[in-house]
């Protein structure tokens, strides 16, 4: 980005609470910094996308493509919902659902073929046929029949009796969510001047389908889903997925496939089907027996004890919840946590609001979590409280084939493979102590299937072993290798080279001999990557999805906030942060008196698995609460000097401020990863060896160990955002005073 | 007859594409063992302008090798001396440990062992030179900001640079002569107090 920018090939600004300063620099006009007050980045976008709207700035050729066929003849590379109806009809029993067929009565085009994929018998998926307005025939149509759909239609149309059902496309609910308020007024809202945000709107859809938005710790907010929507509703709006120059949806990127080819390592035969609740609330609430007996006595089912997460079972940040699972686990609820396992994880210390005697207590009780079991290479936070903890390997030490993230447009497969032998235990039969060998051996001791000497089905449709983790993750890189078309064999030259024959010499028998040599090939590479470039063919990547880029979100609109029993809108949104039961933040906590939002941001070189090394602790030794220089002159602090961080809701943290000019008004920023009080700065006895007692590991502040809680929730419960369990890392509110 | 000229080793930043990662600053203390607290190569920093138009000032700094460097000359055991391509090094054999050049260094390049005794600084990692290698700090930079090479070779990437873009020195009032340029320096620095950004890592 920052030699697009030096070359003049590109231009970008970044919108951030905290300048962290990577690509903003002093030189050229590329990049800017746009200071914004943290968890309001839906006012933002919403002043954005109301400027592109009443200006007809939006991509109107990609918005009225009713489905992908049409959207690519348009030259676009992926396809929007926008055009297509909603029920807009409080008297309909599909009211907030996107109107289908089947509701008109018309008649279904024939079901696909089945999915080759599917076992045999499946009974194929039913589509959905939604429906557009067909803007030449100006009637409602089945959308894959439409080459151009009404954007704006608002009206009525006939069910198959005849009777009227209100209704109006996804595009209008957005549009009236963002005329909902004026752009001065979310201006101030979020901090930003108005014409800041014009000149941005208007550069944003000045470049076709080149332009691209997104973010990261910014969705981490009590209104977090307003900033995440922010990405792919302004993303839509101009028809930038897929294309080259636009956006590359997903952390995932395109990889290979490791769990299939030459081994099956999913849907093991005799293998038990994962089932039940997750413990962290992403599911269902009206589906559960606490709603169903409350509604048998006659009583009001809301609110539920704790927010339960119906959205969150289908977004990608609340699928599964840490957070969230550990405010179940403290409160018992919706059940007991029999069995705690805890893997290369201080959910503890990362979890807003956790890092407290409170939850530390209720973790630490045994009617609480009965067996509580961590695996970590070091003490940490969260392994400390545990009753075993079994000690597993770094990074240097164990295997992985990580995603490649969005870095490289082609497909990808990394991998990392052990270059040292590890510092942990070994056991009698030569293998260390880890993870990985704890669950195998576990699974052979309780009869698991799917483990031992009869495990992994292959190629050649015999079983293969699984006993220990190279028995895995070498038959993860033989599918790898022998995707599509396979890899070459690696070169006796370059195995010398890199001295692969005497590090492997114990890894061979873990895949078939004929395999090796294309084993050794992507071992060598360090995984099997695409070549440079090779994402894309013309201007579309080829790796699109073909999912429908949602603006109106029928998921979200029919779950509910299962504290108040209120559904949540359909589109994007300004919502400014509310607790539980609906109170806003700034009424239960003014602004006068809590001046503050938190941020809280990455320092370079701090993490877990940076901490133990002192070299690059030195990078960084300690961090600070940052404030803006006109904040310290309002109240009266000096930079250098020692403060106390008070959080509206309780819990304080004493720092060094920092005053500088690259924090937003009314923003403190505190850089996460420090006020650890383990990771080696509590002493321990191991055997009859002392460790730890450092106390240079343990110097800073910790934001998330006094983010606010609910007050609005009876049990201790952090503030998270109601749809999906977002915690709210940033946001809040805090005051500053003199330590 | 044409006579050879000598290589004159230096470096060119791009301060333009300069992230402010730190990876050179963490990669040369692994490359060179340096003590911690101490840094052969490190990164400056600081916010410039008023809010809100503000950016970051992002100077990676190392020794300058300067042509008339004024460490070379204030030794009085000479284990400060010029090696391959004018690269300045201490003779870790001969140092005393007086600090006399590290209060002749006015750029803070350098820095006493506190196990050694000895003064140390940034060798332009001389060893991997020699072994046809880069410096440590140009091979980790995920930027591609730094830029090592022959000053004498008209087509080496750091002449060709230095002839596409201007760039400048750190404090060439003093006539120090730096083997180390900035793209981007002037922009960089002006209305930035250059006293803070030295003494910070």
């Amino acid at each position: 980005m920052t030699a697009g920018a030096a070359e003049g090939r590109l231009k970008f600004v970044v919108v951030d609470p905290v300048m962290q300063g990577g690509a903003v620099a002093p030189i050229g006009d590329g990049g800017k910094w746009v200071p914004i007050k943290p968890a309001t980045d839906g006012a933002f976008a919403m002043a954005m996308i109301r400027w592109i709207i009443e200006n007809k700035r939006f991509n109107a050729a990609y918005l009225t493509a009713p489905n992908l066929k049409v959207a690519k003849e348009r030259g676009f590379n992926s396809w929007t919902n926008a055009s297509h109806l909603v029920i807009n009809d409080p008297s309909h029993p599909h009211d907030r659902k996107v109107l289908r067929a089947e509701d008109l009565g018309l008649p279904l085009p024939p079901l696909p073929e089945p999915d080759p994929l599917q076992p045999a018998g499946t009974p194929p998926q039913k589509p959905d046929y939604f429906i557009v307005i067909d803007k030449a025939e100006g009637k409602p149509v089945i959308y894959t029949q439409s080459t151009e759909g009404d954007l704006f239609f608002s009206g009525e149309v006939k069910d198959k009796n005849g009777k009227a059902i209100k209704v109006q496309t996804g595009f209008l609910f957005l549009q009236e969510s963002a005329f909902s308020q004026e752009i001065s007024a979310y201006a101030k809202d979020c901090g930003v001047p108005e014409n800041t945000i014009i000149e941005i709107a208007k550069e944003f859809t000045s470049h076709g389908t080149k332009v691209g938005i997104d973010g990261m710790g910014n969705t981490a907010a009590a209104n977090g889903l307003d900033g995440a929507m922010a990405h792919h509703v302004l993303a839509t709006l101009v028809g930038a997925f897929y294309k080259k120059g636009g956006m590359i949806p997903g952390v995932g990127g395109a990889s290979y496939n490791l769990l299939m080819n030459q081994y099956k390592l999913l849907g093991l035969p005799k293998a038990l089907p994962s089932q039940g609740v997750p413990i962290c609330r992403t599911g269902v609430y009206e589906n559960t027996t606490e709603y169903k007996d409350k509604v048998a006595k006659g009583e009001n089912p809301y609110p539920s004890k704790l927010p339960w997460y119906a959205f969150g079972t289908m977004s990608f940040v609340g699928g599964n919840s840490d957070n969230q699972a550990i405010y179940s686990m403290v409160n018992s609820y919706p059940y007991q946590a029999k069995i705690l396992m805890v893997w290369m994880a201080n959910p503890l210390h990362s979890t807003p609001g956790a890092a407290r005697n409170e939850v530390a207590k209720e973790m630490k009780n045994v009617e609480r979590i009965p067996l509580f079991i961590a695996f970590d290479a070091y003490m940490g936070e969260t392994s400390s409280l545990a009753d075993y903890i079994i000690p597993d390997t770094t990074q240097y030490e164990s295997w992985g084939l990580p995603f490649i993230w969005g870095n490289f447009a082609g497909k990808g497969t990394a991998l990392r493979w052990p270059v040292v032998q590890p510092m942990t235990a070994k056991l009698e039969d030569g293998r260390f102590a880890c993870y990985e060998n704890y669950l195998i051996d576990v699974a052979k001791k309780i009869g698991i299937p799917g483990y031992g000497d009869q495990a992994i089905p292959g190629p050649d449709q015999k079983m293969y072993p699984l006993n220990k983790p190279e028995d895995f993750f070498l038959k993860a890189v033989a599918n790898v290798a022998f995707d599509e078309t396979p890899v070459p064999d690696l070169s006796a030259g370059e195995g010398e080279m890199q001295d692969l024959d005497g590090i492997t010499a114990t890894w061979k028998n873990s895949v078939k001999t004929e395999e090796w040599s294309k084993v050794a090939y992507v071992l060598s590479r360090g995984g099997r990557f695409e070549s440079y470039g090779a994402g894309y063919v013309g201007d579309n990547y080829k790796y699109a999805n073909s999912g429908c880029f949602q603006i109106y979100t029928e998921a979200l609109a029919t779950a509910r906030n299962t504290i108040t029993g209120k559904q949540f809108s359909g589109v994007m949104g300004w919502n400014p942060e509310a607790f539980a039961d609906g109170t806003p933040l700034r009424k239960a906590f003014p602004e006068e008196q809590w001046p503050l939002k938190g941020a809280s941001y990455k320092a370079k070189f701090r993490s877990a698995t940076m901490l133990v090394n002192s070299m690059l602790r030195d990078l960084n030794p300690t961090n600070s609460i940052d404030i803006n220089t006109n904040d310290a002159l309002r109240f009266g602090l000096k930079n250098g000097e020692k403060v106390k961080l008070i959080s509206a809701t309780g819990g304080e943290a004493i720092g060094i401020l920092k005053v500088r000019p690259g924090v937003a008004e009314g923003t403190v920023g505190v850089a996460f990863g420090y006020g650890h009080w383990e990771y080696g700065t509590r002493a321990h006895k191991v055997g009859d060896k002392n460790v730890g007692g450092d106390a240079s590991l343990g110097t800073g502040v910790l934001l998330s160990g006094i983010s606010l809680i609910d007050p609005t929730i009876k049990m201790i419960f952090g503030f998270s955002e109601m749809s999906t369990g977002i915690p709210s890392r940033n946001g809040g509110a805090y005051r500053l005073e003199k330590a | 007859m044409s006579t050879e000229i000598k290589p004159h080793y230096g470096m060119v930043i791009d301060l333009r594409r300069c992230v402010g990662c730190h990876a050179c600053t963490a990669a040369c203390k692994m490359e060179n063992n340096v003590p911690e607290k101490f840094f052969r190569s490190w990164v400056v920093e600081a916010d410039k302008g008023n809010y809100p138009n503000v950016t970051r000032v992002k100077i990676p700094r190392l020794c300058n090798h300067c042509e008339q460097a004024p460490c070379e000359q204030v030794c009085p055991v000479k284990a400060t001396h010029r090696d391959e391509g004018g690269i300045v090094v201490v003779d870790q054999k001969k140092c005393i440990g007086c600090r006399y050049c590290m209060s002749a260094c006015p750029y803070d390049a350098r820095f006493l062992n506190p196990k050694k005794g000895t003064a140390e600084k940034c060798d332009l990692c001389l060893d991997r030179v020699k072994g046809g290698l880069l410096p440590a700090c140009v091979s980790t930079c995920i930027a591609h900001a730094r830029f090592f090479g022959d000053l004498n070779d008209p087509n080496s990437d750091v002449s060709r640079l230095l002839n596409e873009h201007p760039a400048q020195v750190l404090r060439p009032e003093l006539g120090t002569k730096p083997s180390v340029y900035y793209i981007g320096l002037d922009d960089a620095l002006a209305g930035v107090d250059y006293a803070n950004l030295v003494k910070g890592r």
